[in-house]
């Protein structure tokens, strides 16, 4: 995987959970993770994880990210924790020095997100937005990304089709016994700038934030193999950001 | 300079052929198995 990633330009991933698992990754996993993604001159500027329900388990998830080099997770968590188990949240995202970006996916524009996250408790807490969510909802991503502000942590920028079909607000992360597709949920990602979301705008409001962190390309084809739009998107966003 | 990095759920499908017809947990499940 990571070999087919590193011709097309790129020299850092947010690692999804689901290929290191705190659940089952052992001390050796991790170090060989750590020396495979050394080797191919890889950096990790973020997990793609959420906060899990049993806070206890943010030490597992903690020795990974510490094994590769950020403190950065960015997923969902529950309202529950967000708002009643707050004090516990911070405390334990502060012992493992983690910073936390909640990501939009059923929050329809940035003040139901704003209002979902709450305070930034000293930067803790904040946000990873996910630019393809808002296209599905019909909200501006640009917009939004201004009306955040210095409470974006991280960023996966994706781009969608025009939605053939309003969302029925499933959240694709909580299985259900009859899991909608992508597409079905008006949730069809693209290549950078080939669909509805305006990227290059989203682009121009991060720069006019001043937003000098990770930008995350994110394309999950339920159909086939991403690489090639991906290439395409990365070229287009380094232009964009004149890098 | 931003950092870009590539978001590796971006290959979800990857393991089921690219065929995920039974929603995102199908391609999750096959990735964690």
């Amino acid at each position: 995987m990571l070999g087919e990633i590193t011709p097309i330009g790129f020299s850092a991933i947010d690692l999804w959970v689901a290929h290191l698992n705190p659940d089952w990754a052992t001390p050796r996993q991790i170090a060989e993770a750590a020396a495979i993604l050394n080797k191919r001159g890889l950096s990790v500027t973020s997990l793609a994880i959420g906060i899990p329900d049993d806070l206890n388990k943010l030490e597992p998830i903690s020795k990974i990210a510490r094994a590769l080099g950020t403190k950065i997770l960015g997923g969902g968590c529950s309202p529950e924790i967000l708002h009643n188990q707050r004090g516990e949240l911070l405390a334990a995202l502060e012992k493992h020095d983690l910073v936390f970006g909640y990501e939009n996916h059923p929050e329809k524009d940035a003040a139901e997100l704003l209002s979902q996250i709450g305070p930034a408790c000293g930067g803790r807490i904040g946000v990873t937005i996910d630019t393809g969510w808002f296209g599905t909802y019909g909200t501006s991503a640009p917009d939004a990304i201004r009306q955040l502000g210095d409470r974006l942590i991280h960023v996966h920028l994706k781009d969608i089709y025009a939605p053939h079909r309003s969302s029925d607000h499933h959240d694709i992360r909580v299985a259900t016994p009859t899991n909608p597709t992508l597409k079905d949920m008006g949730h069809e990602t693209c290549a950078l700038g080939e669909g509805v979301v305006g990227i290059e705008a989203c682009v121009t409001a991060l720069q006019e934030i001043g937003y000098t962190g990770g930008i995350s390309i994110e394309h999950e084809p339920e159909d086939h193999n991403p690489l090639e739009d991906i290439r395409l998107g990365y070229s287009r966003l380094r232009n964009w950001l004149g890098q | 300079m931003n950092t870009l990095p590539f978001m590796t759920a971006n290959f979800v499908a990857r393991e089921i052929g690219y065929s995920m017809t039974k929603g995102w947990w199908e391609g999750d499940q096959a990735v964690t198995r």
